[in-house]
């Protein structure tokens, strides 16, 4: 799936394919010990330049602020 | 406002279902997604759930009448802002999303939910449509076309997720044949 900015394309593959294996072949197993993060933080920095440039960032916020994405709506364990 | 609220039982294992749900696109039944990007993901300190936040713009192909597109700066490309929690202890995800697009003119939020269910996974839609502002004179009318576009969408949606399951039995078949 291809990224809001092309450039990025080969850093989000890499970071998704990452992120797949890692999903599958630890996470769901139990082992929860951080991955991928490197390549994360050189994909991140390359999208949110194109969301600036885009004047999303603006949007993303008023979102986030509306839906705060904290342990208030984390309750799911509770259900 | 309008509801729309829709259940499917996927006969395939919760982790397999959540597995293919993060890799859902593209998929031949989703042509309208064109992007798909993470914005933050990390496992929360106390619970250890997964959380994933994500930006998706998808083309803006139906919108109702001509007379609303042409009084509205409706644009070809949409953009939604998805939260998910994933808790694999109990088997539990949830994952919603709002429109970042045309907010002054109509919010859509749709929730997604997965847990195991007898023979497979549950897989629960609902979404939620408000006309706001100017729209809000035709409100109903707008809002039961939104409920109307969903009804079609979701089957496409849950068909678009069984074609990455497939391929996902496929991978791991060809794996052991290997």
């Amino acid at each position: 799936m291809t990224s809001i900015s092309p450039e990025c394309n080969e850093l989000k593959k890499q970071y998704d394919d990452c992120f797949n294996k890692w999903y599958a072949n630890k996470f769901l197993q139990g082992d929860t010990s951080p991955a991928c993060e490197q390549i994360f933080t050189l994909y991140r920095a390359c999208i949110w330049k194109a969301i600036k440039e885009k004047n999303l960032d603006q949007l993303i916020s008023d979102a986030r602020k509306e839906k705060p994405f904290n342990a208030a709506n984390d309750t799911s364990s509770n259900t | 406002m309008h509801l729309f609220e829709t259940s499917h039982l996927f006969p395939h294992p919760w982790s397999l279902l959540t597995s293919a749900n993060f890799q859902k696109y593209p998929n031949i039944h989703s042509p309208h997604v064109l992007t798909v990007d993470i914005l933050s993901r990390s496992l929360h300190p106390t619970t250890g759930h997964l959380h994933t936040e994500r930006l998706i713009s998808v083309t803006n192909t139906s919108s109702g009448p001509a007379w609303v597109r042409a009084l509205l700066p409706i644009s070809d490309i949409c953009f939604f802002h998805e939260t998910s929690i994933l808790d694999v202890r109990n088997q539990h995800f949830e994952a919603t999303s709002t429109n970042l697009s045309m907010r002054t003119f109509l919010t859509l939020e749709e929730t997604v939910k997965m847990r195991p269910g007898e023979g497979g996974t549950v897989f629960t839609q609902t979404a939620v449509v408000n006309a706001r502002g100017v729209l809000s004179c035709a409100a109903r009318f707008v809002e039961e076309g939104a409920v109307r576009s969903f009804t079609n969408n979701s089957a496409k949606g849950r068909a678009g997720l069984q074609t990455v399951v497939d391929a996902l039995l496929e991978q791991m078949t060809d794996r052991r044949l290997a």
